[in-house]
């Protein structure tokens, strides 16, 4: 190689294994950002587009999906009681599990229950072993068939307190054919 | 009034520019709580023609060519593509850009002067869409601000900025191309 450049004199630092490891799930969250989704409709493919608000607790989550002009589409929350979703202008539907819940009403899954763990970088593989995403391992399969992508990464993709900024999943489901999530989160805030 | 001030403005207005600030009001226990504040430009052409960018805090684009509804965002990387049809119809877009047809999709009523402007409130007729009410904020027949509030009591407020009437525009202005590398989704 050309002896004209110079040597990098500071390599950037990259998160070491144990920095990683160390993230932990922050108990008491509030997220926003924007999601799109693609899923087989029964007529045609269909998409969906708009942002959310995400409060998650030890042992509830409360979701707000809003169209891209700030309407309320579909409140949804679940506790170990159990689900409700309300959409605008119909009754509150309820469940036992919100994902069966978001599944019928409406028409694609949003896999609530494991986006508890993956909104915060951290999953189970397929193979049940706890998977911790960064920057350079940025791809997991959920033991529940998610593909997941950590696509970009907040502030940056080197600092080692970097957050996952946009998320992709892929699933194959036999109710809505192939689901196609992104996320881009906007705000985090841990209480 | 604001009736009169309405149909002026949809009468004289065939295109407008200028700026817009969206905030989000959440009525918790009694007192309002605004939030996530996004703020970007606006441009539509009747009927059924516009652009509607988000510049902040996000980049997110939604528009209509008179045909296709276009949505862009940059963060996702994704462009939705879907037919206008009345995806339009019943939306605050057609209250300032759409067909100047207004009463067939709303029943407007005046509805008094707040903050120096003179307001006219717009029920949609149609149940299935995401808004209760629409309130329409004129002053010198040119809508200042807009309050789109759903069925949860949750209000977009939207304020306008260098509203510009009938500006000068290119043929094309609102034709649609897809950002170099963006996912394109057709529906």
């Amino acid at each position: 190689c050309s002896t004209l450049v110079p040597p990098t004199t500071s390599t950037t630092p990259t998160p070491s294994a144990s920095t990683a490891a160390e993230r932990r799930l922050a108990e008491d969250i509030e997220v926003a950002g924007r999601l799109s989704l693609r899923y087989q409709g029964t007529q045609r493919e269909e998409a969906v587009h708009g942002s959310f608000t995400w409060m998650q607790t030890p042992s509830q989550t409360r979701i707000t999906l809003l169209s891209p002009l700030g309407q309320t589409i579909a409140l949804i929350e679940a506790s170990p009681q159990g689900a409700s979703l309300s959409q605008a202008g119909q009754p509150v539907r309820r469940a036992a599990d919100v994902d069966a819940l978001t599944a019928q009403t409406l028409g694609w899954p949003l896999p609530v229950s494991g986006l508890r763990e993956w909104l915060q970088g951290i999953a189970l593989t397929s193979s049940g072993q706890r998977f911790i995403a960064t920057p350079q391992d940025s791809e997991v399969t959920t033991q529940d068939g998610w593909r997941i992508r950590y696509a970009n990464w907040q502030p940056d993709t080197v600092s080692p307190q970097a957050r996952p900024r946009r998320i992709d999943l892929v699933r194959n489901t036999q109710q809505a054919g192939e689901v196609s999530i992104r996320i881009a989160i906007d705000t985090w805030q841990e209480h | 009034a604001a009736l009169d001030q309405f149909k002026s403005f949809v009468g004289t207005t065939k295109s407008a520019k200028g700026e817009f600030v969206q905030r989000q009001v959440k009525m918790a226990d009694g007192s309002a709580k605004v939030s996530n504040e996004s703020s970007g430009t606006f441009m539509f052409a009747r009927p059924g023609r516009f652009i509607w960018t988000y510049q902040k805090p996000y980049e997110q684009l939604l528009q209509a060519d008179g045909e296709k509804l276009y949505i862009y965002d940059k963060d996702l990387n994704q462009v939705t593509i879907r037919a206008l049809g009345d995806a339009l119809g019943s939306s605050p877009a057609a209250i300032l850009f759409g067909s100047n047809d207004l009463e067939k999709n709303f029943t407007l009523k005046e509805a008094g002067t707040k903050d120096g402007l003179e307001w006219l409130e717009a029920t949609p007729k149609s149940k299935d869409t995401t808004f209760e009410r629409i309130g329409i904020g004129l002053k010198n027949g040119v809508p200042m601000a807009m309050e789109l509030r759903d069925s949860f009591g949750q209000i977009s407020l939207l304020s306008f900025r260098k509203f510009e009437k009938n500006p000068p525009m290119a043929a094309d202005q609102f034709r649609f191309t897809t950002p170099k590398g963006a996912d394109v989704f057709q529906q």
